[in-house]
């Protein structure tokens, strides 16, 4: 094991701090990079260990965001703890492909805070992924249902209304 | 850094515009139009110009183009139900001031882009997309001096522009030529058809014989929208002997191609009149009248054994009596024009002959709808599908 290895570590919104390698995170996050590289020059001369505040992310999504990362970003995982990963179907396009099927799967709010983190971390493999599976999400439902899914008041008028729905009838 | 809570701050419930961009850019054509219904807020960004260049586009409405003896005359018949925000020039008043305007009259149109020839010869083409008000000219093709004797005719031009396989556009030209002897005819046999293509990568015009002898193609037919693009591959109808339709595809990158029949009605030999292609939800579609008016909409589900499967089949009572039925017919052409397919959907726009109404029939819904009543004599106009492109194209170097 590399004793030398660098971590940092990070807090949530709500005051929950994680350690991760800084190798793993510069890579996945440009935004944590950028604050990595502010901080360095005065950390260079101690052994003190960084915290950074994740001031717009909470502890259970950074927890998944971090569980992502290390997956995806890890490369020393990758080469030495094959085990990890279930072993993938000659088709399966990526080692990763069934990790992120399952990464995605779960509730609206859950989703949608990812998308928030991806977006505000900056972690561009991550807010693909779960934009897509938002997206399908939105695929299946009625209007109904995606205002309800998504919280948004219809601020149409009734007439409006009719409009909008004749134009894009078509596509019902 | 003070960051706001993203939480709630959205203009759309839980989702802020950016990430719910990224999201819609992420779902197919008809569910991102379905979300148009959702709320404004969320209308508003999918018709906002800025997210549309990463948005899948659909088919927004129709350009009207006929020829005065001041220029092309342009007019533009909107599907939408409000005029889109800042968005194309109707009459592609950026073309104006180019010189040489007045001689410009319409060729074909494809994914965006259009073409223009000027009568001027020695002035070529102008390909232009009305969205990012672009255009770039290209000259005519220019066959080497020692070409045959044989006398050669011009066949339209097709423009191939698909977004999907390539950010350049291509031109294809087919030149079908024959002796002209004492008789009437010389042998089908003798009468080859050769292919101009112009890539706007290369800038280049490249000139290649086709191998396809104009045995059983009598003439090359090209009619509006009577041709397809489809993951790069051109599809139009020609007209071959005995009054048969067969769908030419080409291959404009390879120039590779095959002679597609087209489907027939059971118990009937052949069409009255000529058909036509149309792609439509990445399908190829053939449709035509038969002779008592019944229209048929055909979809080729496998193009390895060029199997078509009948789609639609709808009545000319079934498609007008509720529009028409106040209108007398009598001393009127009963007659009517099918003008494009919804690349997206199963609807078909229709022109009637009798009274100039641009309509459009939902085989899904089985429902008829009044576009609009087209103003000039629709037998001289070019009903012309537009699909706006969001993105510049490097093809095209000039920008109003």
């Amino acid at each position: 094991m590399a004793s030398e290895k660098k971590v940092v570590f990070l807090r949530s919104s709500d005051g929950e701090a994680f350690e991760v390698s800084e190798e793993v995170i510069s890579a996945a996050s440009v935004t944590i990079k950028g604050m990595i590289d502010e901080e360095s020059p005065s950390r260079a001369d101690t052994a003190a260990t960084t915290t950074l505040a994740i001031p717009n992310v909470t502890a259970a999504t950074l927890s998944r965001v971090l569980h992502y990362v290390n997956k995806h970003f890890d490369a020393a995982a990758v080469v030495g703890r094959p085990d990890d990963y279930i072993f993938c179907a000659p088709g399966d396009e990526h080692p990763l492909a069934r990790f992120d099927d399952d990464f995605v799967d779960v509730d609206n709010d859950t989703l949608i805070d990812l998308v928030h983190a991806a977006e505000y971390l900056h972690i561009k493999k991550l807010f693909d992924l779960t934009c897509k599976a938002v997206a399908d999400k939105l695929k299946g439902r009625t209007i109904d249902q995606i205002r309800e899914t998504f919280g948004i008041v219809n601020d149409y008028t009734v007439e409006e209304e009719v409009e909008v729905y004749r134009e894009n009838s078509w596509a019902f | 850094m003070d960051y706001p809570n993203l939480k709630r701050s959205a203009v759309a419930g839980d989702l802020p515009e950016d990430p719910l961009a990224e999201i819609l850019a992420r779902v197919p054509i008809r569910s991102l139009c379905r979300s148009k219904c959702v709320a404004k807020t969320w209308r508003d960004l999918i018709e906002d110009p800025f997210h549309r260049k990463k948005l899948p586009q659909t088919l927004q409405g129709y350009f009207l183009i006929t020829r005065d003896t001041c220029g092309p005359h342009i007019g533009y018949a909107s599907l939408l139900a409000r005029p889109a925000r800042r968005q194309i020039d109707p009459s592609l008043s950026f073309l104006t001031k180019l010189p040489g305007f007045e001689s410009l009259t319409f060729l074909d149109s494809c994914n965006g882009l259009l073409i223009f020839e000027h009568m001027e010869k020695s002035l070529g083409y102008v390909v232009c997309n009305p969205t990012t008000k672009q255009w770039g000219a290209v000259p005519r093709y220019a066959p080497p001096p020692c070409s045959s004797s044989s006398l050669m005719y011009d066949t339209p031009m097709y423009l191939v522009f698909d977004l999907a396989v390539s950010s350049h556009f291509h031109l294809v030209q087919f030149v079908w030529g024959w002796e002209e002897l004492e008789e009437r005819f010389v042998v089908d046999e003798e009468l080859s058809t050769s292919v101009n293509v112009y890539s706007s990568e290369s800038g280049q015009w490249i000139h290649i014989e086709s191998g396809w002898f104009t045995h059983g193609l009598q003439k090359w037919h090209h009619l509006g929208s009577c041709c397809a693009v489809l993951n790069g591959m051109l599809y139009f109808i020609v007209y071959g002997n005995y009054k048969a339709d067969q769908i030419a595809a080409v291959d404009v990158q390879e120039v590779t191609r095959k002679i597609i029949p087209v489907p027939i009605m059971a118990g009937t030999k052949r069409w009255p009149k000529r058909g036509c292609v149309a792609q439509s939800q990445g399908c190829l579609h053939y449709i035509n009248k038969a002779a008592d008016a019944q229209l048929s909409i055909w979809v080729l589900e496998d193009y390895d054994t060029q199997k078509w499967v009948l789609k639609h089949s709808v009545s000319f009572m079934e498609l007008f009596a509720k529009l028409s039925h106040q209108q007398s017919h009598r001393g009127r052409k009963k007659d009517y024009s099918v003008v494009a397919m919804h690349p997206d959907a199963n609807v078909i726009f229709i022109v009637q002959d009798w009274n100039q109404k641009l309509i459009s029939y939902d085989m899904d819904h089985k429902l008829v709808s009044v576009i609009r009543t087209l103003e000039n004599d629709t037998s001289t106009m070019h009903v012309v599908p537009y699909v706006p492109c969001f993105l510049e194209s490097p093809a095209l170097t000039n920008k109003h």
